[in-house]
Parts: structure tokens; sequence; C-alpha cells
């Protein structure tokens, strides 16, 4: 089912679900640890068994500090297995404890982290206030290259420890979002005897945490395996003996293992699984966290820089068109902006320009009379989804008069150093869709003056106040204000190519249990269990 | 005896000679490549926010900023050591990962070109038979699978096999020696996707061969004589057939060692196909030179047996 099948059907129900996460992120930062919240997804746990989740790629290092992406099938899933979540986003938008037994704070300037007593590193070392302030402050140090380096770094030096239990963090300035940020951010804690044995080597880097599994065996490039952690702080969970995850690229071949039962789960999008979908014994779960696809402008050098040019890609590219070549779909609406209509924080008075060729046209000859051709570098990584939408952008465009377009496509780990590090494009799409519960952190990281998702460097003091005063204030309606406002900015200097949206699923066999998504939509893995009958929740 | 056995030494002496210089050239080649390549392991391996002077720094430290003469030669002492390093990511030792994935890749290979053998038998059969219904036939349809690329065998297979039909996985696999039923299970759609083709070519040269054997004059004399088809065939046609039989056979496995690539990757086996694929991706060089170096071994030595063959089958080839 696509985002836009969904609005269709349940638009009342999606928008009740939207207020309910406004009322809950306006209301309170009080944010505590309740484990009865999922005793729905432990309805029929079972334990015991082994369970196999696909990966589409396979993790570099067990460094707790590298983290990327909260969405299920990530290599942030393989480390959840391990360190656990220290807190986390619920489906509700709520900040819940994991490793952690709450993040709390009255004023969202002090905050509190209480931990759970007696919880130890599978080494037998303390899983305490020290080892989780050592965390920080390795991922705080440029050296460690984590990319919570900004976030973690900006708040360390106000970091107490009140008690081996309690730490005390005050901020510089207000943050609403500290709890959302630092779950997706920077949640994992490894055992510090383990990062300290292991030096500056990161692949030496042992997997030692107190998560609900223990590292078994990595066989590179093809699965890892990890077993139940019999000391798991959260007895009976877990319920799986064995968990693995197979590292299978190929998108049909992940689909058809699920679908022969080979594996229990992969995640996607409803336009790759087709009517593999309805397979008998499979089924699919929606992870209700929209997510936008985007491309970035390069906003400080080339044809981008101008106004004109973005504006003119905009009216260029009918963005219908494009989600239909990209997913072979028909009948998605493509969002007017930042937030879609699903958002608590969509407003309907600012909208990015609309597919208008005339005017697309006028632009490109006004561009072309001034000197500078609208001639541009477009980078993405090589899929058979990407090169599709890369195709079709390249054949509309240059069906313009004054229209240059060269296509790069390279290895998909090359992408972010490409895009991210050298900034050598000029438009780049990454492909899938970056979601968040909440607005935080990916607004920040895209839109921010040196946001970690910011690939075309995009910079604008306005944008930049209106993102802090969204964070600093306690009042919804001023959010609310405020991200009015950072949609205003977005509809006028255009920082980013947004051309659809979707919801991420999972396709997965029906006996699939305790499925219980969090932060981006990777699950809780100590939730998981088979059951011997069907028993996966719609 | 020494005297009868001197041309197969002098030969196998001077093909040892030719391997040592292709894989010495071969290996070095990999060791250049690595260098085009865009990235770098370093750059994999810090992550996404590495500065410049921080790969550096690492490559200094893994010596991927040593000239590649120096890499290279570093490596060759590594390897005549025994000592290939472990694997970048998962620090597996190399030797053992390379050994263990070869195996499953050979296996594969050696069932496919077992079961590409059938064109052999079927081949006697339609040559003798020539344009009758049944060559026609067997014609047509080695046609169309030499016509049509392994890849879309793959796909197709793999949705009427897997999907549809359910016999057998769509991916994974289970070791020969912990549950050899569960690896027949594994192996039966990688192996039927890779023999096709090659049991096509492999048919279509032997019927060729057959059929102009089976001209002769010696095989005219013989079924004058009223000698039956079968023993014609297996003791007057077979032998003559065999050295471009067997010179097909031998291309056949360094065809179905590569075309392992396609078809361990779809069907996410973990053979060498697999491993340097995702090797390469990753810039796990020493990983890519040790399975280069197995590969390139493993084709000398497949050239030797079948150059040494065609001398023993036909007494008129010189061994030299």
């Amino acid at each position: 089912m696509t985002f836009t099948q969904f609005t269709r059907k349940s638009s009342a129900v999606r928008m009740g679900r939207a207020a309910a996460i406004a009322l809950l992120l306006g209301s309170s930062v009080l944010i505590g640890m309740t484990t009865t919240a999922f005793a729905q997804a432990d309805e029929q746990a079972v334990s015991g068994g082994e369970m196999t989740i696909i990966a589409g790629s396979d993790i570099k290092s067990w460094d707790p500090a590298i983290t990327s992406g909260t969405f299920p099938g990530g290599p942030m899933d393989q480390l959840d297995a391990v360190y656990g979540f220290l807190v986390y986003v619920d489906l509700e938008g709520k900040v819940q404890g994991g490793m952690a037994e709450s993040l709390t704070s009255d004023d969202a300037t002090v905050w509190t982290l209480k931990l759970r007593p007696d919880v130890k590193f599978t080494d037998g070392n303390p899983y305490d206030a020290e080892a989780v302030v050592y965390n920080w402050k390795r991922a705080a140090n440029p050296d460690t290259l984590a990319p919570a380096q900004p976030f973690v770094s900006s708040w360390i030096d106000g970091v107490k420890i009140i008690d081996p239990l309690t730490i005390e963090i005050t901020l510089p300035t207000p943050n609403r979002n500290f709890g959302s940020t630092l779950a997706q951010s920077s949640p994992f804690v490894a055992s510090p005897a383990a990062l300290e044995a292991a030096g500056t080597d990161k692949a030496a880097i042992k997997p030692v945490g107190a998560g609900a599994f223990l590292f078994e065996s990595w066989d590179q490039g093809i699965s890892l395996s990890f077993k139940r952690n019999p000391d798991y702080w959260d007895q009976p969970r877990p319920y799986l003996d064995t968990l693995k995850f197979a590292i299978i690229p190929e998108t049909n071949s992940r689909i058809s293992t699920v679908v022969q039962g080979g594996a229990q789960m992969m995640a996607g999008y409803p336009y790759q699984f087709g009517a593999n979908a309805e397979a008998p014994s499979v089924t699919t779960h929606e992870i209700p966290i929209p997510g936008l696809y985007r491309a970035y402008f390069n906003q400080v050098a080339g044809t981008f820089t101008d106004h004109r040019a973005r504006e003119a890609f905009y009216h260029a590219v009918d963005p219908a068109r494009l989600m239909q070549a990209y997913t072979q779909l028909e009948g998605y609406v493509t969002p007017t902006n930042y937030f879609t209509q699903a958002s608590p924080y969509y407003d309907p008075a600012d909208v990015l320009p609309t597919y208008d060729p005339a005017k697309a046209q006028e632009l490109f000859d006004a561009l072309a009379a001034d000197g500078k051709p609208f001639k541009i570098k477009l980078v993405s990584y090589s899929n058979s989804d990407l090169k599709r939408l890369t195709s079709y952008l390249q054949q509309v465009l240059t069906a313009y008069e004054n229209v240059e377009v060269e296509v790069e496509l390279v290895d998909q780990a090359m992408l972010k150093p490409q895009c991210q590090t050298q900034v050598n494009f000029d438009l780049c799409i990454d492909g899938g869709v970056l979601v968040a519960n909440g607005a935080e952190p990916i607004i920040s990281n895209m839109l921010k003056t040196g946001g970690v998702d910011n690939w075309g460097q995009y910079s604008s003091e306005a944008m930049d106040g209106f993102l802090n005063a969204a964070n600093a204030t306690m009042d919804q309606t001023e959010v609310k204000a405020a991200y009015a406002n950072v949609q205003k900015v977005v509809a006028e200097d255009l920082p980013l190519y947004i051309f659809g949206s979707e919801t991420r699923f999972l396709l997965l066999r029906d006996n699939t249990g305790g499925i219980v998504p969090s932060n981006g939509g990777i699950l809780q893995k100590q939730y998981l269990y088979v059951c011997e009958d069907a028993c996966a929740a719609e | 005896m020494l005297t009868n056995a001197m041309p197969y030494i002098r030969a196998i002496s001077t093909r040892l000679i030719t391997g040592i210089l292709v894989f010495l050239l071969v290996t070095f080649s990999a060791t250049a490549l690595s260098s085009l390549a865009p990235g770098s392991a370093a750059q994999l391996i810090l992550g996404d926010y590495a500065t410049p002077e921080q790969i550096a720094a690492l490559n200094t430290q893994y010596g991927y900023d040593l000239p590649v003469w120096q890499r290279y030669l570093s490596w060759l002492g590594d390897l005549l050591r025994g000592d290939l390093g472990v694997t970048l990511f998962s620090q597996q030792p190399i030797l053992g990962v390379v050994l263990e994935r070869a195996a499953v890749t050979f296996e594969i290979a050696f069932l496919a070109m077992a079961v590409s053998l059938i064109g052999i038998p079927v081949a006697m059969y339609t040559a003798s038979h020539p344009n009758k219904l049944t060559d026609k036939v067997m014609r047509s349809i080695s046609t169309v699978l030499l016509a049509v690329p392994t890849f879309v065998i793959v796909v197709l297979f793999s949705y009427l096999f897997a999907m549809v039909l359910r016999w057998f996985p769509a991916t994974g696999w289970a070791k020969l020696t912990e549950n050899p039923v569960a690896n027949l299970w594994y192996v039966a759609l990688p192996v039927l996707c890779l023999s096709l083709h090659q049991t096509a070519y492999l048919y279509r040269v032997a019927r060729n061969e057959f059929v102009t054997t089976l001209q002769e004059d010696y095989i005219a004399v013989a079924r004058a004589r009223g000698l039956p088809l079968s023993y014609i065939l297996f003791n007057h046609a077979l032998r003559p057939a065999m050295p471009q039989i067997l010179t097909v056979m031998g291309l056949s496995l360094t065809y179905m060692l590569a075309g392992s690539f396609v078809v361990e990757s779809y069907f996410a086996v973990p053979g060498i196909g697999w491993t340097i694929l995702s090797a390469v991706k990753s810039h796990d060089i020493p990983l890519v030179q040790a399975i280069l170096s197995l590969t390139v071994v493993i084709f000398v030595i497949v050239f030797m047996l079948v150059d040494l063959g065609y001398a023993l089958i036909d007494p008129r080839v010189k061994v030299s």
C-alpha cells in the first residue's frame, strides 16, 4: 500500500494519530519507561526458536558511535542486537527507556537519565553512569568520527554524574527534542573496557554490550549470528534463542527468500513487494512513519547556486510521473512542502513550485542568456529503481532547450563520500526515504547549517533561527508557528528537491510476533518471537 | 619408462612456469587496479565523517599509500610466508574464508559440469540420427539455451522453482559436511542455472564432432560389418571426438567459475563469486587478491590437465 493509498483510505485515522502525536510532543517532556506499553506485543509471546532477518548490507565495525539511520534493515539493526537502545522513540512519538530506565526533564534544559540497577555488560563490567559518559565523551571526540559528534559535543560539558545510576545533562539551550535526538543519533553504549582494548582501531572493537543478544559469529558479507543474552535485564525477554541477519543485497532475492520461508522478514516498500505480499503465509506490516524522497541541490557551487535553476528544476519535472518512473506504480500524491498532510505541522500556506514546463523553459532560457546555462551533474547510486529515476530525469530535462544533464551512478557505499564529504555533484539523489518519528532530528540534520544530512550545504540564518525556535519552546502553538516559518523558507529557498513521501513496510512470515518499531522504524529485538501458527498483526 | 615420462614432465614444467608468470601478472594487476577504484578501504572503515587527513593516516597505517610495487612485494612476501592476513571488517583469517567459500563454488561448478555431461550422450544419439525430429528439436532447444544469458535463466528459474513451485530454496546454503541432504536441496537451483548454458554448448560441439566422425570411412566399414550402432559410437566415434569435447569441458569449467558471480549473488550462495564481488565493493583488497590467486591457480591447472589430456587420448598429439 503506498502512502497515497493510505491517505485516501484512512486519512481520518492518520490525522487523529497525528493530532495525538502533537499533543504528546507538546504536553510534556516528562518521559518515562512503561514496559506495559508493549503488553500487546507480548500477548502470544513464545520463548525459544530462531529468527533470520534480511539486511541489505553488512556492517563495517562494532563501533557503537558509528550510527546512521534508525530504519529497519540498516546497519544499526545489528548493533542494536548487541548494545540495545539507551532510550528510543515509540510510534506515538514518546521517548521510552530502553537500556536506561528513563530520560526526563521539566524545562527542556536540564535532563536526568536514570539507569537500571544491576545491569552489566557481558564482560561483567557494570552498565553504569561512568560507562554511559565514557561512550558519550568518545562520541564527542572528533577522532571517533561519530556522525553525532556535533550533537554530543554541544552538551558534553554539561554532563554530571550524580550517582552510579543517575546522570544530569544541562544543555546550553533548551531542547525539547533532546531525548529523541539522543535516541536516534547516539543511542548505543558499549563496554568501556572493550573500547579501550581496541584503541583507535575500529576493526578491533569487540561487540561487548548489555543488549538482548550476545554476538556469536560474523561471516563478512554473508551473515551475522547472535544468541540470547541470558542476563538481559528485561526477563523473560528476549524470546528468541537465536537471531540471525542474512546479508542479501539483491532486492528480488530478499523478497523470494521471505516468500519461501528462508528468512522471517525484510524491510522495503510495497512497490518492491508487488504480488509477493499476497503469497501464502506471508504478510506485510506498515511502519507508520512517513519519510521523504528527496534530492540535494548543491548550494555552494555550480548551477543550483542560482535560485532560478532550482525553481526551473521544480517546474520542469512532474513529481507524480517521476515517482511513477521510480516505483512503477501510479497514483502518488507528492508533498507540497517538507511536512506532509500526515504531519501535525503541515501548513498548506506555503507550497513548493509546481510542474510548469513553460515556466521551466523560460527560466532555462534566462539562465542561458545570463551565461549560466543549466548544465548539471546528477549523482546517485546504482540500483534498478534509481537507474529508472535518473534516466527519467535525464530524458525529461534534456527535452528542454539549453539544458545538459550528465548522470553519474556510483556504488552505494560511495554515494555519501561523493555527495556529503566531497560535495561533488549538482543534484544528488539518495535512495529510500529518511524517517524519524517526529520532526527531529531529521529536519535539523537536513536543513540546518552544518546538519549531518545537509549534503547540499544549504545555509540560512532564517532557517537556523526557526529550527532553533521550534526546539526551544515547550508551547505547541509556538512550535507549530516555527515550523510554519520553516516551510515558508523551504518554499522560498528550495534547499532540497522533495518529490515523494512513503512509509516503510516489512514483508514478513505470518508467524512473526512482537513487532515493536521504534525511532525510524527499527524493531526492538527483545520483543520478537516466532509463533507456531499465524500471529503477525497487519 | 622415464624416457616416456620426460615429455610430460617438460610440458608440466613449461606450463607451471607460464602459470607462475600469469599468476604474478594477474595479482599485480589487481594491486594496481585497486588504486584506481573510487574511494578507499580507509574511507569505508572510518565512515562517512572521516576527514581527508584521517583517511590518509589510516591509509598509511595499512600501507595503502605505498607505491604499487611496494604493496605488491609486501603482499607477495606475506603470501610466501602463508600469511594472507584477515578480512578488513570482520577480522576473519583470509585463508580460512577463501578455502571455505571456494569449496562452495567448486561444488557448484563440478556438479554443474557433471550435469552438463548429459549433453554428450544426447549428442551421440542425435548425431547418429541426423535431421530426424529428435535432432531438430534438440538443436532448437540448444540454440534457445545458448541465446539466453545466465542472469535471465537465474531470474526465471528462481521465480518458477522457488516462488511458484517452491521445490527449492530461493537463497541460502547448507554445508555438505554438516547436512548433505540440505546441501543438495540448496545446491540444486544454482547448479541447474549454471549448467543449462554449458549443457547446450557441450551438446552443440559434441554433436558436430560426432557427425563429422560418423562420416569417416572407418565408421562406414564398421557399419558394413554389421556392428551395432551403440558399439560403433562408444568404441569408434567417441575417442576421436574427445579432444574437442575436452577443450570445451576445460573452458566450461572456467566459464562456470566465472558464472558463479551471477548465480551466487542471486541465490545468496557464500562462494568465491559472491565474496569477491562484495570484497571489491568494500575495498577488501587482501581478500580480492587471495581469491584471484586461487582462481589463477585453478585456471592454470585446468588448462594444463586439458593439454595433457589431449596427449593421453590422442597419441598423434605431441606433448611439448
